[in-house]
């Protein structure tokens, strides 16, 4: 898995990755149908696997758990149908309020999959690259808001920690959560200007640079596959397919031309395996052999 | 290449000047070394020449600047969140973007820098992946890339290790000397650092005191009270031996010659063990942890007990664990097997272990909750008594605080809040003090003090327990022993620990091992 993600990572640039990203986020808020958003979680699974991080596993996790709360809730607040499967007082499940759950569960778990996937393949400099070619104020608001997102949240366990071995007075809870807020809030502000002083130092600010991006082949099939998904998913929706009367009791299971839009979707969205595969491939029974030698060089960049 | 001309500043929160008069000029080429204490205007100094660094007025005076802006870099003394970009690649294609550099051009800078600091490995590593050596190295190459006229350097060797320090000024010294670069280099103490300086500046309060060459201003502030301290331990040992008037500073082999020429005319003064008193608060046995289930132990069946009234240092290079050790005795971290005992209890869900024990992080200003230094102070007192002013004033007197009770502890310099930390951690008196890097950015006289504010609290049965790589420091302790691969050797005083080190010893040890091999520090050695 490791070799066809780095595959693609050769082979393509941030330009058309962050095309491939934007429309993988977008195709997994379009669409409702059971058939599609199912198929699209089958496939967004399938390369989140691919492009494993360190912290997948708790990714994952709190994907699950995302899942199963969503379902208790719509399984709560919509009762509706006829169909039921079980009933306590107060409480009736139905198969229609069981599949409208479920529907809404796997959409937010697509949404979910796909940042993953965008975190996994994206970094700092794609999107400093793009935002900075016209909107240099909002690429520094990014940058600082991506650095300072995990730092905030490291700020914030440490302060929490350490706090203990200042503090012996029993506090309310509340009062204590307060507190720890605005410590925090003074911490980060401390830090925000730290990071305002390193980018001063790296020569942010000056006259602005415009980014230029050479694109091979793959990169235009991979944004040309890319716009002709969305444009092809924005047609589907124009024309109603693809979307269910959400809430309501009459939503149903069926194969049409929704499975259609599926496949296109699934078509894109495993895009970094096809491509990765395919290098991996082209290296395995071409380059490879014309590349054995057991130089320090060779190995090094092997 | 730089006039400072009776150039005073103030910055935009402070009634007081923070550079009073100065007048200083420097030389293309030049190798300056400003020292001063902790909070003495070295940094806001530096700050100058770099527009936007400041915030704050000139009052008076003018800089003169031979080169513009973008040609001089800077390099703080933080190692962390340096990076703005994933990985090193990736942060030089940003600064050199940011001056206009072509992609062609910027191929051939990143090419250069990257062979000439020997990085090419580390390339395309995240900073997650790097030490802090590396991590420095890294900074201090970016800040090389656009082939800078000045490069200010503002203590970037506080948070590394001796090795990796050492590593970092040879790097200093080869661009200061190859490629003709200016050289301003802040320090809080002159220990390797005077080898690679042509001129050596002293500043107090806002002011230049004392502007020289090397050799005469190292000797010439041997006669000061204040700054002999800063000397380093062979300079300050050769010259309170008076063993005469060769060019200072003297490296090893120069004075381990001196000592050879004058060995009948010297003593070695011989430490006196201490007496330990046996009853144990601490027991930690068989500790493991790792943070990866495929990962190798950080810290592998480690053993050991805390005694009351003693104190315990443990050296190793950066990344060994040294840090992490604390963070798992202390909870932040669960360990995967062994137990920690304190007081014969479990630390596992011991609510007493937060009394007990009091942690100085490696970032001093995660402990701070208040918005003046003197609200940290009343908060610290008041988790044991209610407290008046008039009390917190008598505190704040006492550890030489009161000058700053009215600024924010976020404004402080690095070194003055690694000291309000710990006075804070003597407030509460716990029972363990445990010390990640305590004499970070403390100037040596300031770490004279906090060996003055451990031993008064040793001598009331309290325990510490430090990670520092200031060996000289770590000399003055109980105990020492090194961690590496997660492994903790015995511990062993330190005249017996650094016996049979060869490179992870003090400076006089190594240059007085063939005379005095169980000298560590300059007064270990007297005149008979």
């Amino acid at each position: 898995m490791k070799r066809l993600f780095f595959g693609f990572q050769q082979s393509t640039n941030n330009l058309s990755i962050l095309t491939y990203l934007l429309v993988i986020i977008l195709s997994s808020l379009m669409f409702n149908d059971p058939v599609i958003i199912v198929m699209i979680f089958l496939s967004l699974l399938l390369v989140a696997v691919f492009t494993k991080q360190n912290n997948s596993r708790n990714y994952l996790k709190f994907t699950v758990i995302i899942f199963v709360t969503t379902i208790l809730f719509n399984l709560i607040i919509n009762q509706r149908g006829s169909t039921i499967i079980f009933q306590l007082p107060f409480f009736k499940m139905t198969s229609e309020s069981l599949l409208n759950a479920v529907i809404l569960a796997f959409s937010f778990v697509n949404l979910l999959l796909a940042f993953y996937i965008y975190d996994a393949l994206t970094n700092v400099k794609i999107i400093f690259d793009l935002l900075s070619r016209s909107l240099r104020s909002i690429a520094i608001i990014f940058i600082l808001t991506v650095k300072f997102i995990p730092k905030i949240i490291d700020i914030f366990n440490d302060t929490k920690f350490l706090y203990k071995f200042r503090s012996n007075q029993k506090e309310n809870k509340l009062t204590k959560q307060l507190n720890l807020l605005e410590i925090v809030l003074n911490k980060s502000i401390a830090n925000f200007m730290n990071m305002s002083d390193v980018l001063t130092t790296k020569g942010y600010g000056k006259k602005g640079f415009k980014r230029h991006f050479k694109c091979n082949k793959t990169d235009y099939i991979l944004m040309t596959i890319s716009l002709l998904t969305i444009v092809f998913d924005a047609m589907m929706i124009f024309f109603k397919v693809g979307k269910v009367d959400f809430g309501s009791s009459n939503v149903q299971i069926f194969f049409g031309i929704n499975t259609l839009v599926g496949l296109m979707n699934v078509c894109l969205i495993v895009m970094p395996i096809l491509i990765g595969g395919f290098q991996y491939l082209w290296w395995k029974w071409y380059v490879s052999k014309i590349s054995v030698s057991n130089m320090p060089t060779v190995k090094n960049f092997r | 290449m730089v006039r400072f001309k009776n150039f005073s500043f103030q910055y935009a929160n402070s009634q007081k000047l923070s550079l009073d008069n100065i007048d200083l000029t420097i030389n293309k080429g030049d190798f300056l070394l400003l020292i001063g204490k902790t909070g003495s205007g070295k940094s806001t100094l530096l700050k100058q020449l770099k527009a936007n660094l400041v915030v704050g007025k000139s009052t008076k005076g003018t800089i003169e600047l031979n080169t513009e802006d973008a040609n001089i870099s800077y390099l703080s003394q933080f190692v962390d969140n340096q990076m703005i970009t994933e990985c090193a690649r990736d942060e030089f294609n940003f600064i050199l973007e940011n001056m206009n550099y072509t992609e062609n051009q910027r191929h051939m800078r990143i090419a250069e820098v990257a062979s000439y600091f020997g990085i090419i490995d580390l390339l395309d590593s995240t900073e997650s992946e790097l030490s802090g050596g590396q991590k420095q190295l890294i900074s201090l190459a970016g800040a090389l890339i656009t082939d800078p006229d000045i490069l200010l350097l503002d203590e970037p060797t506080s948070q590394l290790d001796p090795i990796a320090s050492e590593k970092l000024l040879q790097m200093v010294h080869k661009i200061n000397t190859e490629l003709n670069v200016t050289v301003i280099l802040v320090e809080h103490s002159l220990e390797r650092n005077t080898f690679y300086a042509n001129r050596m500046a002293i500043i107090e309060d806002g002011k230049i005191v004392l502007d020289r060459g090397v050799d005469s201003a190292l000797k010439s502030i041997f006669d000061d009270n204040f700054y002999r301290n800063y000397l380093s331990q062979i300079d300050r040992s050769y010259l309170e031996l008076g063993l005469g008037n060769a060019t200072l500073p003297l490296n090893n082999h120069q004075f381990s010659k001196i000592l050879n020429d004058h060995h009948n005319e010297i003593t070695y003064k011989k430490r006196l063990p201490k007496q330990n008193s046996a009853q144990t608060v601490l027991k930690v046995k068989n500790l493991s942890f790792r943070f990866d289930f495929e990962a190798k132990n950080i810290i592998d069946k480690v053993s050991f007990k805390l005694d009351k009234g003693q104190s315990y240092c443990l050296v190793g290079p950066n990344g060994v664990g040294k840090s992490t050790l604390i963070r798992v005795i202390s909870q932040q971290l669960l360990q995967q097997s062994g137990s920690i005992k304190i007081d014969n209890k479990s630390v596992k869900n011991n609510p007493d272990l937060f009394e007990k024990i009091f942690i100085l992080p490696q970032n001093p200003a995660l402990l701070f909750v208040s918005d003046t230094v003197f609200g940290e102070i009343e908060f610290q007192l008041q988790q044991s008594q209610t407290v008046t002013e008039s009390q917190v004033n008598e505190v704040l007197n006492q550890y030489g605080l009161s000058e700053l009770k009215n600024i924010s502890p976020y404004d402080l310099s690095g070194g003055q809040q690694e000291f309000l930390a710990l006075v804070i951690g003597l407030i509460k008196n716990p029972e363990i003090l445990f010390l990640d890097e305590p004499t970070k950015g403390l100037d040596p006289n300031k770490i004279l003090k906090l060996n003055d504010l451990l031993n008064e609290y040793l001598a009331n049965d309290g325990i510490v327990f430090a990670n520092s790589h200031d060996l000289v420091f770590a000399t003055k302790f109980d105990d020492m022993s090194m961690m590496f691969d997660g492994k903790l050797n015995d511990f062993q005083v330190p005249t017996e620990f650094f016996k049979d080190k060869f490179f992870y010893t003090t400076e006089i040890n190594k240059a007085s091992r063939d005379s005095f091999p169980d000298a560590l520090v300059w007064n270990d050695l007297r005149n008979k």
